[in-house]
C-alpha cells in the first residue's frame, strides 16, 4: 500500500474495543501486528470526488479493478474536488462547520482528515 | 480509501498473561514450566493441570484454583470451574483480555521500535498511540 503523504502516518493507533479485539486501521506501520492474532480487514472509507458525475464514475471503475492496479492509481490522481464518505463503518460522509458535505482540492487533505476521524470514531463511535 | 483490521488477540504471552492478572487483582501469580495440579476448593488435588495458577487464596475462601494452560500451538486456554464461573464469568474475561491486549500491544511496539505516545480511554474501549520512529 502506498504510504499517504502530509498525514500522521507516523503515528500508529491501536484501539481496543469492548470486547479486548483489536481494531486498527490497514497502514504499513500497522502490519507490525499482524501477529498478534487473526485478523479481518474491511473498508473503513471512501475518499470519493465530490461531484456527482466524476464520483459515479469512480465507483464505477473502482467496482471492477484492485486498489493496487494502474486503473486505480489512475483515479486517485484526478483533479477534483474531493470527499469522505465513512459509511463502510456505518459513519458519515464528512461535513464542515456550516453543515455541507465537506470537499478538499487536495486528495490527500482528505485523506488526512478521513484517518483522523477512523480513529476518532474507533473509540467514540457514532 | 482506507481499510481496517478487527483483530482478535491470543493469549501467547506469559508474562502480558500475568501482567493482566496482577491488573485484575491477582496480585500472586504463580508461573510454571511444567503444568501443575490446580487444587479444588475442599483443598482436594483437580486433574486439570495449569502454567500459570492463581491460588485459590487469593480468590476466596470457597474457590478453586483459577488456572491457564499452556497449549501446543503456544497459547494460553483459561480453566474456570464451574463453581466459579460467576466471579471469573464472561465480563471478567473480557476484562482480562482488554488488559492483556493492552499490554501485548505495548509489549510488541516497544519490541518493534515504536515510541510510545500514550492512551486513552472511553466509554470501555482503550486507544493507544505511538511514533513510528523506525524510517526516522
Amino acid at each position: 500500500m502506498k504510504a499517504y503523504p502530509k498525514t500522521e502516518r507516523r503515528v500508529v493507533t491501536v484501539t481496543i474495543d469492548e470486547s479486548g479485539d483489536m481494531v486498527y486501521l490497514n497502514t504499513p506501520e500497522s502490519d507490525i501486528f499482524m501477529e498478534l492474532g487473526e485478523r479481518i480487514t474491511t473498508r473503513a472509507s471512501h475518499v470519493e470526488p465530490y461531484a456527482l458525475l466524476p464520483r459515479l464514475l469512480f465507483t464505477a471503475i473502482r467496482y471492477f479493478v484492485h486498489d493496487d492496479s494502474r486503473l486505480a492509481a489512475w483515479t486517485r490522481g484526478w483533479k477534483c474536488f474531493w470527499r469522505v464518505n465513512t459509511r463502510p463503518v456505518d459513519g458519515p460522509i464528512l461535513r464542515n462547520q456550516y453543515g455541507n458535505i465537506a470537499a478538499w482540492w487536495l486528495r490527500e487533505d482528505a485523506i488526512r482528515v478521513e484517518i483522523e476521524f477512523l480513529n476518532r470514531f474507533f473509540l467514540e463511535g457514532k | 480509501m482506507s481499510k481496517y483490521n478487527r483483530q482478535r488477540s491470543q493469549y501467547n504471552d506469559r508474562d502480558c498473561l500475568v501482567a493482566a492478572l496482577n491488573e485484575m487483582g491477582y496480585a500472586d501469580v504463580e508461573i510454571h514450566d511444567e503444568a501443575v495440579n490446580l487444587i479444588g476448593y475442599h483443598a482436594d488435588v483437580r486433574p486439570e493441570k495449569a502454567n500459570v495458577i492463581v491460588r485459590r487464596r487469593c480468590i476466596g475462601t470457597a474457590a478453586n484454583d483459577l488456572g491457564f494452560v499452556k497449549e501446543q500451538d503456544g497459547t494460553f486456554s483459561a480453566i474456570v470451574s464451574d463453581y466459579d464461573s460467576h466471579k471469573h464469568g464472561a465480563a471478567w474475561m473480557t476484562g482480562l483480555k482488554k488488559a492483556y491486549t493492552e499490554k501485548r500491544l505495548i509489549k510488541h511496539a516497544a519490541s518493534k521500535g515504536l515510541k510510545y505516545l500514550g492512551k486513552e480511554v472511553k466509554g470501555g474501549k482503550v486507544q493507544i498511540k505511538w511514533l513510528d520512529t523506525r524510517s526516522a
